[in-house]
């Protein structure tokens, strides 16, 4: 394990709440607000972990061992997906099982939701899965036709510079970035599906799921819900630096530099977005949704055409 | 994989009284069958399900011990052989269904003496467990059979015991009316073999299976004939409507004997006839994969809607079919394009799934049997709350939903990865043609729709169903059943989690499989008895094995995960230690405690994924509000939901009544008067006059 590899393992664990106050932070200049710091999701999170707990009465055992299992996995994936361009050797994730192990957070937060037996959490469970429905085959198309074009679904190695089979490929890169970038507002609860800052609105989503978490049980979702979302734009980032990387040649340091760019760059994206635009209506969005399978399906025919 | 060496240490020590011990798992079949016709309905439930006990456990031995040698054992001893001369051989790929059909034999011999006291009402307790004894007999039987017509013989009678037994509680209209169902099912299933098996006959001249050779062109028609009759058996998707209405209404360990057993046997022989032979038809290999997509996708879309707990799992294991289709259809392509690396994960696709789905199919139906035996219902509109009533059944039933969704460290995972590296590798491989990558790809991203939808449905019946708030007073007073009966649960459920930590063992076990369709390897009984492992074939499917399980990520990540829950939950026990958890009524907007009615039910659950699939759904939500000020004093709110599967109401009801309306007519020239018969033998004369004129 390199020193570089040891900086990217604490990056990948303590980074994520520093991406989302980033993140509150360029709104709130955008609105013009000052904000909270950046650090604020830690501090946060501090405080969640001193509070006591307040839990509906019909919940069970379940509700604690979700929020553990979702904290768990979110962990897991952040140490092994190369999300901001350093990959982790501890092991290798291939695009189904992070597929899957998203899979296994969903799970568990639409478990956390029914067991609270809220109608809000139920509700806002049913809207979910059926947005991770629409969601999940564009996800799959743009990884898989990536690891098509690299003839491995290894994750760290499509997502290595490396690879000269990836390396001529810039308009899969960027139709990949996009589709990711896109189904990743949805699978997050961002903007033009679902707006995170609303509470007590008849059609939140997430937040109507983790209504009735509290305390340290709240901190657990509040983190893991960040590291999924870094994650998930911290690699269509990457797609898209890959695009670039086709076209010139950058230098290993740079590579590291631009791979926080990278990070960055979506979270620009999705500020400006949150500022100006509305959220859609929800009949709207099965809609929204068709545009992101599109850009899977031509990230297919791209990749199929091309082995 | 020390752990498998010492295993198949013991077992080749075990080796040589497979035979007798094969003998004892028969005998015990029979002495069980004929305690059932002597004893009649005052028979002992105990004694019972231990024959069945000890028909699982010496079978799971004698066939582990089977798949080692790569042979079998005699199959009918003493009388038997008499009775039904050679018609029977035993291989590795027999041996493994065999081990199925036996643990699944173990499972529900633990569970059935409970499950059995609770519901038994109106039963006739013997004709219950004959039909069932002869029910597992047939199942062995139809494993082991390489003749035509005793193959066809047992698959009627493995399909008259388990329409006797989806018709156990026959005092209940439905299970009348699925019984009907299935049993026309199972006609239309035997006249298409039927008729397969005479033309295959016709073309061969044997009724020997080891001497038809489905790979020739001219045998095309029969090929599909015989792939049909076995996809209705196997609930493939335009035939898959007696499965519901069947799963459903048998008591809970017949479904799960049919759901994790008798339709794999349906697989099994598709794989027997299109697999294992020495060539392959590719074109079958298309349809196949077809229609597994279509029934994967058919299947879990009406699982969604569904509110009945049994529904959804029969309508689940039409999905999970359809995923072993997929996987077999790949497997026939392989073979036919000459893949032979593709074939052998295929092929470990295969198996590797229809043994996962045998363990957790069980499971989740014993698990919604003791819902059912205690509470009474399976609707998840009145269910709910039952994690504090039934604890450990809950888990059980969350642990198995986990499974069957293919979360990560689970079984379910394991086999559904080896699935999309299937498609994965038909696609990427240098020399396939154009078609085969466009159907693989898109086929992977409908079975990622497929896994997100049966999340989505399992995690609403593990939620409504189990979790959150008890809606009725049956359910507060409900208990766990018996640690007995649970430590069948317990059984499979430990086999799935080995299963999916350590893929290496199962994969190590199926290792003599992977090669049945390598042109290599002869079937027959030159290569049934007597083999030792070390030959060629079985060494290169050992190679393709462990390469497979190396490959498949689990055993890692397993390992990872395993070791963060269990730090986080040891912090998340150190520090609620020093909290205070209050509890206290969910948020409602201020307006205090809310009726259970005000929550979320199944149907409100599905509302917006049933609006977006109503072209395959036809779904329709109803309400009703009325009242004098409607808008703010309703008086009556009803809401009434409707689902008609579209292949029903448009494709076979029609077929039905046409039907009718055609023997209706037809029925009219028979029922007629002396008169009309005289003019029909006037006529019929005149026309042998006309026809032996004209010769």
């Amino acid at each position: 394990m390199s020193a570089l590899q040891i900086v990217g393992l604490i990056v990948a664990i303590f980074a994520p709440p520093l991406v989302l106050g980033c993140l509150h932070k360029l709104k709130a200049g955008l609105q013009n607000r000052i904000g909270a710091p950046i650090h604020q999701p830690f501090l946060d999170i501090i405080k969640l972990l001193r509070k006591g707990e307040v839990v509906s009465e019909h919940s069970s055992m379940v509700l604690h061992g979700a929020s553990a299992v979702m904290l768990a996995t979110c962990l897991l994936v952040t140490i092994s997906v190369p999300w901001f361009g350093i990959d982790n050797p501890i092991f290798k994730l291939d695009i189904f099982t992070l597929i899957y192990i998203l899979v296994l957070v969903r799970f568990a937060n639409l478990l956390i939701s029914l067991d609270s037996n809220s109608a809000f959490g139920g509700f806002g469970a049913s809207r979910e899965a059926l947005l991770s429905i629409l969601v999940e085959p564009a996800v799959m198309l743009c990884l898989a036709s990536l690891a098509i074009a690299c003839k491995s679904v290894d994750l760290n190695q499509i997502f290595s510079f490396s690879d000269t089979l990836l390396s001529n490929h810039c308009g899969l890169w960027i139709l990949a970035g996009c589709g990711l970038f896109l189904s990743s507002l949805v699978e997050l609860s961002r903007m033009p599906s679902d707006d995170p800052t609303t509470h007590l609105e008849l059609s939140m989503v997430h937040e109507a799921m983790i209504l009735e978490n509290s305390g340290p049980n709240l901190a657990a979702v509040n983190y893991a819900t960040a590291i999924k979302l870094s994650v998930l734009f911290g690699l269509s980032g990457q797609c898209f630096l890959h695009a670039f990387s086709c076209m010139w040649d950058f230098p290993p340091v740079v590579q590291v530099m631009a791979g926080i760019v990278a990070v960055a760059a979506p979270v620009v994206l999705i500020s400006v977005i949150e500022t100006t635009a509305v959220r859609l209506r929800w009949t709207k969005l099965p809609e929204f949704i068709g545009y992101s399978v599109g850009f899977g399906l031509l990230c297919l025919l791209q990749s199929i055409g091309s082995i | 994989m020390r752990a498998a060496a010492e295993l198949d240490a013991i077992l080749i020590g075990l080796c040589p009284i497979a035979d007798t011990l094969w003998q004892a798992a028969t005998a015990s079949l029979l002495l069980g069958a004929v305690l059932g016709i002597i004893f009649r309905s005052k028979v002992s439930n105990v004694a019972m399900s231990v024959c069945l006990f000890a028909f699982g456990i010496f079978g799971l031995v004698s066939s582990a011990c089977g798949m080692l040698r790569g042979g079998g054992w005699q199959v009918d001893p003493g009388l038997l052989k008499t009775l039904f001369p050679a018609h029977a051989q035993s291989d590795p790929l027999a041996c493994l269904f065999i081990a199925l059909l036996c643990f699944v034999s173990c499972a529900n011999a633990l569970y059935m003496p409970w499950y059995l006291a609770k519901t038994e009402n109106h039963t006739n307790r013997g004709l219950f467990w004959i039909s069932l004894f002869s029910f597992v007999y047939a199942m062995q039987q139809l494993l082991f059979c390489t003749h035509a017509v005793y193959f066809l013989i047992f698959w009627e009678f493995m399909s008259l015991s388990s329409a006797a037994l989806v018709v156990t509680d026959f005092a209940s209209h439905n299970a009348k009316k699925a019984a009907i169902i299935y049993f026309g099912a199972t006609r239309i299933s035997a006249s298409f073999l039927l008729g397969a098996f005479l033309w295959l006959h016709h073309h061969f001249g044997s009724w020997e299976f080891a001497d038809w050779d489905l790979s020739r062109q001219s045998c095309f028609a029969p090929a599909v004939l015989l792939f049909i009759g076995l996809a209705v058996k196997a609930g493939v998707f335009p035939f898959h409507q007696w499965l519901p209405r069947a799963h459903s209404e048998a008591p809970a360990p017949v479904s799960a004997f049919m759901s994790g057993v008798m339709v794999k046997v349906a697989i099994y022989a598709v794989i027997r006839f299109f697999i294992s032979t020495p060539e392959t038809n590719i074109f079958l290999g298309y349809i196949a994969l077809g229609l597994g997509i279509l029934s994967a996708v058919w299947g879990i879309v009406f699982a969604m809607v569904e509110r009945d707990l049994k529904r959804v799992l029969a309508y689940s294991t039409i999905e999970n079919v359809g995923l072993i289709m997929v996987a077999a259809g790949a497997a026939i392509i392989a073979k036919a394009t000459g893949l032979m690396n593709v074939l052998a994960i295929a092929l470990a696709a295969t198996f590797f799934h229809i043994a996962n789905h045998a363990m957790y199919k069980p499971l989740l139906f014993q698990t919604v049997g003791s819902v059912q035996a205690v509470v009474k219902t399976r609707d998840l509109n009145h269910l709910g709350g039952l994690s504090h009533s039934m604890p450990i059944t809950t888990g059980m039933f969350i642990f198995g939903a986990c499974c069957i969704c293919a979360l990560p460290p689970l079984n379910g995972f394991a086999s559904k990865w080896t699935i999309y590296q299937t498609l994965f590798q038909l696609g990427t491989v240098t020399d396939t043609n154009i078609l085969l990558r466009s159907m693989a790809f898109p086929a992977m991203a409908l079975l990622s729709m497929v896994g997100a939808i049966s999340v989505a449905t399992f995690a609403k019946t593990a939620g409504l169903g189990f979790l959150g708030r008890t809606r009725s007073k049956v359910i507060t007073r409900a208990t766990d059943p018996s640690t007995f009966a649970l430590s069948g649960q317990a059984m499979l459920s430990l086999t799935c989690l080995c299963m999916g930590m350590f893929p290496a063992w199962f994969m190590h076990i199926i290792s003599p499989l992977l090669t049945i369709g390598q042109p290599a390897f002869e079937t027959g009984p030159s290569n049934a008895v007597g083999n030792s492992l070390l030959n060629s074939s079985t060494a290169t499917g050992m190679s393709s094995a462990n390469e497979i399980a190396a490959n498949i990520p689990l055993p890692p990540t397993a390992m990872l995960f395993l070791g963060l829950s269990i730090l986080l939950s040891l912090m998340y026990v150190f520090m609620s230690s020093r909290k205070t958890i209050s509890k206290t009524q969910p948020w409602s907007c201020g307006y205090g405690f809310l009726p259970y009615k005000a929550t979320i039910t199944s149907d409100s659950f599905v509302r917006g994924f049933a609006n977006l699939f109503s072209p395959v759904l036809y779904y329709k939500i109803e309400s009703v509000i009325k009242g004098r000020d409607r808008r703010h004093f309703p008086e009556l709110i009803s809401v009434e939901v409707e689902c008609k599967p579209p292949l029903e109401t448009s494709v076979y009801s029609p077929l039905i009544t046409g039907f009718h309306q055609l023997s209706k007519t037809l029925a009219h020239l028979q029922t007629a008067n002396i008169h009309v018969h005289l003019c029909y033998v006037f006529g019929s004369v005149v026309l042998l006059l006309l026809i032996s004129r004209c010769l």
